[in-house]
């Protein structure tokens, strides 16, 4: 017992003794490679990590576009579409389709200029998006162009009216909702 | 006695080619190795893809460069020189959009020159449906103000236009138009 350990230590002994005198090559050669691929591992890591970033922004970008014109067709025609029976219900609806100014803006346009005059006009107006693309989308914003079609009764028009138009629609993901933030006609 | 055990042994170590002490002295260059391997084939798998997206953004702006320049040229006409107009649109024109023009050349360069029409067209928005790398669908809202003899002060006028293009060869060109109602 005594003895394999001293022939343990022995052994130690020697070895540090062979290296310390043949050393300086060897070791300084090791501990150069080392260095260098320990360089060459952070480089890959920092060029893999802002690749692998890049690649998440684009494929959040994928999504929103697709995400984005989804809740354009969608969200869109909630706004422009009511009856004057049934107007407060319409308007608190397509209110909680839109976010941040534009839903004061938009609660404004309605209680200013829809309330006052619907009932009156016996107004009943309701859109259909048509067709829609992107103008621009990143992670958390879609800009669609939605072209919409609206038909409108009142009593000031003898036949029901059909309009068509292009709007410009800017959307924001707000906790994981797309929510309308704009909108203008083209 | 022990020092003299002690003195004896190392000789024979000493023969030993590779001793255990340096061959676990590779474990951290094999580990190093195998790490630069690793990042370097995530690095490689990674960029191809980020490349792909900047590619599709290139192409998104020159299809829709394209689209553009169709409808602005189309809306834009010069009484002077319909032909001129005409032989623009065909040069990035395919399909089914070149044998429309071609099929309604005469109609067109006649209401033309006859009721002195002019108008001058201007794209409002322009959008991507949906892009391939060789198809794609656009929506494009324009305007134009129209000159023509029963309207000589202007009539503006309001579009909604849907395009198929197609890449071919170098080029993206119109193989649809359909004005919306």
């Amino acid at each position: 017992m005594i003895g394999s350990a001293s022939r343990f230590a022995g052994a130690i002994a020697a070895t540090v003794g062979r290296r310390s005198r043949s050393v300086i090559r060897p070791g300084r050669a090791r501990t150069a490679t080392l260095a260098a691929l320990g360089a060459l591992a952070l480089a890959f890591a920092v060029l893999a990590g802002v690749g692998f970033w890049q690649f998440r922004e684009a494929a959040a970008t994928a999504g929103a576009r697709a995400d984005g014109l989804a809740a354009a067709m969608r969200l869109t025609p909630e706004l422009l579409t009511y009856d004057y029976r049934t107007l407060p219900a319409d308007a608190a609806r397509a209110q909680a389709a839109t976010t941040g100014a534009f839903a004061d803006q938009y609660r404004s346009l309605i209680d200013r200029s829809v309330q006052p005059n619907a009932p009156g006009q016996q107004l009943v107006t309701k859109a259909t998006a048509r067709d829609s693309a992107v103008l621009s989308a990143s992670r958390d914003q879609v800009v669609a162009l939605v072209f919409l079609s609206q038909v409108t009764t009142s009593t000031n028009l003898t036949a029901p009216r059909l309009d068509s138009s292009g709007v410009r629609v800017t959307l924001q993901r707000i906790d994981g909702q797309w929510l309308i933030a704009g909108l203008d006609r083209l | 006695m022990t020092a003299t055990r002690a003195a004896a042994p190392p000789p024979t170590i000493e023969e030993q080619p590779d001793p255990p002490p340096s061959r676990r002295a590779l474990i951290p260059l094999v580990g190093l190795v195998l790490l630069v391997a690793l990042l370097a084939t995530a690095t490689a798998v990674i960029w191809p893809k980020v490349w792909q997206r900047d590619r599709e953004q290139a192409r998104d702006q020159a299809l829709l460069g394209a689209a553009r320049q169709t409808v602005s040229d189309l809306l834009t006409v010069d009484q002077a020189n319909p032909q001129a107009s005409l032989d623009r649109l065909m040069r990035a024109a395919t399909g089914e959009f070149t044998q429309q023009l071609v099929s309604e050349s005469d109609i067109f360069t006649q209401a033309i020159t006859g009721s002195k029409v002019s108008s001058t067209g201007s794209i409002s928005a322009a959008g991507i449906r949906t892009a391939t790398d060789d198809d794609a669908w656009v929506l494009v809202t324009a305007a134009s103000v129209v000159h023509n003899s029963q309207a000589p002060g202007g009539q503006p006028r309001q579009y909604r236009i849907l395009l198929e293009l197609r890449h071919e060869g170098p080029a993206w060109l119109v193989s649809k138009l359909d004005f919306l109602p």
